[in-house]
């Protein structure tokens, strides 16, 4: 590595040592050799944001720790059988290691990571570092046409005492095939630095849920991306309720004719958890429909941060296209910050965002408790009330119905109301 | 103070941000006994309501209530209603995202000293809503959300038979209502109260029209945040006859005419 480079990564806190280790790149064969140098290229070429760059004004960058970057000991990534916790031998689906997904996947790989897919992160840095740094990965793949009716889980080891892990996770679901998604994240890594990437073929379907429920300790940043071929579809369900501070930014490329995106995210702000939800919708081919709905309940002095964007591409025409983040405030000290954005370079297209902050009505808290049912009570149930028309939208994706029951119990066990 | 007292309001001034609407009202209500308060618009009939229950947003500046021989204004909305008061809202909240079966039970379990279960609340709750003329599919709609004027006013009624107050204070329950729901839901007092005969009623109304459907003992006309006259049911019919203006002339001359 040269000097500019370690100087660079000296000013953004990054020891010579994992410079060095980045150098190197070790891990994953030449292949990827290939990807990590491009990746560090575009790092080290790429001014690193601050707190006055648009897209880290509500999340700044010096609320993670990017020196724990690549500090990564060995990750087990493992798949199971949700519902009853078995070991996963479902026929049609793969669990790849980095190593195998680069030899037999070669060309997506490297189209996700380093080419066309990922065009859009050239001037991105920190997804750049991410890359360059990452020290465990897996590939799931669904073979063409096998439908998977049961939800599969996607569990996460790493050695204790690990401070930073970066995985790269990449699934493809092949054309005619299905699949049933939960990442339920709980790694206690201090940083916990990912990537994801979904590629749908043709007429595919993915439903994937991420339960975010890390320790208080850590804090989590993540990039989610996926591409959807003709006719595929996805519903994707982000449950944020743990960690320190998190940010996910989430991608989702109609890149083709017919796909139809489904995106449904919760977030629970309370004590002094930060949650930053920033999602685009890029419509990229005409006939494509995707429908964002982003829902926070922010307590005690929790800070939320929506920021959305529906971008339309020139030829995208007939592109249905909705966005639309409410948010509930319990205390006088939480904050949300909700910018919902139209980027449309179609002209026959049907587009539409909204958001909304609002509080505890006074009066139909009055109303509840005038049947007798006592403040803390009465909370608990307008929040229920607040977060049931999402629970019920996640309930109808294809296997929500197990979803949403696991959900509202592990948001309900922590909705308290600190006003006074 | 007799036993059989349910109600004692004592020269009782109170408002709203800063404005004092009742101004020395008094009222004493025994157990099994209707009382309607009819008056014209701002003549403190809902403010009456909304202090009885505990309107966070009503003050009361000099007076007091007693309720089952209790200070009823230190307790807050969620004790009274504990404890057995009810109140019909005129206009009440919604509450999206809640059924009316949770809201009712959890309402009535607050009330119980044990627990009911499902079952046998799916029961009442069915059965009381037969009473009222509701369909079943109506339990698991959201509290208010979308519901027309009278299907709100049926689900106050609905709560108060459930709930099956000691007092039960009904504001404007009828306004807006056409005949056949005012029927359904006067019907569903008088059933509430001839199970539960020793319940204190307190009919809040602008109307005489109710009252022929339910019958109190008392009527009282409220005038400018006091009750003005007292009488029988005859007198809502005199009001009914000569308007509220009658209240700026001398009654009794009127009457006499």
């Amino acid at each position: 590595m040269n000097q500019n480079a370690l100087s660079i990564c000296a000013q953004n806190g990054i020891s010579a040592d994992v410079s060095a280790r980045i150098a190197k790149s070790a891990g994953f064969g030449a292949a990827f050799d290939e990807i990590r140098k491009g990746a560090l290229t575009r790092y080290l070429n790429s001014p690193f944001p601050t707190e006055s760059s648009e897209q880290w004004r509500y999340t700044t960058p010096d609320q993670f720790d990017f020196s724990l970057a690549g500090e990564v000991g060995l990750a087990t990534l493992s798949v199971s059988d949700f519902a009853t916790g078995a070991p996963l031998t479902q026929p049609g689906l793969a669990v790849l290691s980095f190593e195998q997904a680069l030899s037999q996947e070669g060309a997506l790989m490297k189209r996700l990571l380093a080419e066309e897919y990922a065009s859009d992160l050239k001037s991105d840095p920190i997804t750049a570092l991410q890359l360059a740094t990452a020290g465990s990965g897996v590939m799931l793949k669904v073979s063409r046409n096998q439908e998977l009716p049961n939800w599969v889980k996607l569990s996460q080891m790493i050695p204790t005492q690990t401070k930073g892990y970066a995985p790269i996770i990449v699934v493809k679901v092949e054309s005619g095939a299905s699949l049933r998604l939960i990442e339920d994240l709980d790694v206690a890594a201090e940083f916990n630095f990912a990537r994801l990437e979904f590629v749908l073929e043709a007429n595919a379907q993915l439903s994937f849920v991420s339960l975010q429920r890390l320790p208080d300790s850590t804090r989590y940043l993540a990039r989610h991306r996926f591409h959807l071929g003709r006719d595929a579809r996805c519903s994707v369900v982000h449950a944020s309720l743990g960690s320190a501070v998190a940010r996910v930014d989430l991608d989702c490329f109609m890149r083709e004719p017919g796909a139809n995106a489904q995106l449904l995210s919760l977030y629970l702000a309370d004590g002094a958890r930060h949650l930053d939800f920033h999602t685009v919708q890029h419509h990229l081919a005409p006939h494509c429909h995707s429908d964002l709905y982003s829902k926070g309940v922010l307590a005690g002095r929790g800070r939320g941060v929506y920021y959305g964007y529906i971008r339309v591409a020139e030829d995208a025409q007939k592109t249905d296209a909705y966005q639309r983040n409410t948010n509930l405030l319990l205390s006088t000290e939480a904050r949300v910050d909700s910018i919902p954005n139209l980027e449309i370079r179609a002209n026959d297209v049907k587009c539409s965002h909204g958001s909304s902050i609002g509080q505890v009505s006074p009066e139909e808290l009055f109303y509840l408790m005038s049947r007798g049912i006592d403040r803390s009570t009465a909370e608990k149930l307008l929040v229920q009330g607040f977060i049931e028309d999402i629970l019920g939208k996640i309930a109808a994706i294809p296997g929500g119905a197990l979803i949403n029951e696991r959900l509202h119990a592990l948001v309900m066990e922590r909705v308290e109301y600190k006003n006074g | 103070m007799s036993s059989s007292q349910l109600l004692e309001v004592k020269n009782l001034h109170a408002g709203i941000e800063g404005k004092e609407i009742l101004k020395g009202f008094t009222l004493t209500v025994k157990a099994g006994e209707i009382h309607a308060i009819m008056g014209p618009n701002g003549s403190g009939k809902s403010t009456l309501a909304k202090v009885l229950s505990g309107h966070p947003l009503y003050q009361v500046s000099s007076g007091t209530v007693q309720y089952k021989g209790k200070d009823l204004l230190a307790l807050e909305p969620d004790q009274r209603a504990r404890d057995g008061v009810f109140l019909a809202f005129q206009y009440p909240s919604e509450i999206p995202g809640v059924s009316i079966l949770n809201f009712l039970r959890t309402a009535l379990n607050a009330r119980l000293e044990k627990e009911m279960p499902v079952m046998e609340f799916r029961k009442l709750l069915f059965e009381k809503m037969q009473m009222l003329d509701m369909d079943k599919a109506f339990a698991t709609r959201f509290v208010n959300e979308g519901f027309s004027g009278g299907e709100k006013k049926r689900h106050e009624i609905l709560q108060m038979a459930i709930l099956n107050p000691a007092l039960a204070v009904l504001d404007e329950t009828d306004s807006g209502l056409d005949i056949d729901a005012l029927r359904i839901v006067s019907g569903g007092v008088n059933k509430i109260k001839q199970e539960n005969p020793e319940m204190g009623v307190v009919l809040i109304t602008h109307y005489q029209r109710l009252l022929d459907y339910i019958k109190p003992d008392y009527v009282h006309v409220l005038h400018q945040g006091q009750i003005v006259k007292s009488g029988g049911s005859e007198l809502a019919l005199e009001l009914e006859k000569h308007g509220y203006d009658w209240l700026q002339n001398p009654p009794t001359a009127v009457v006499n005419q």
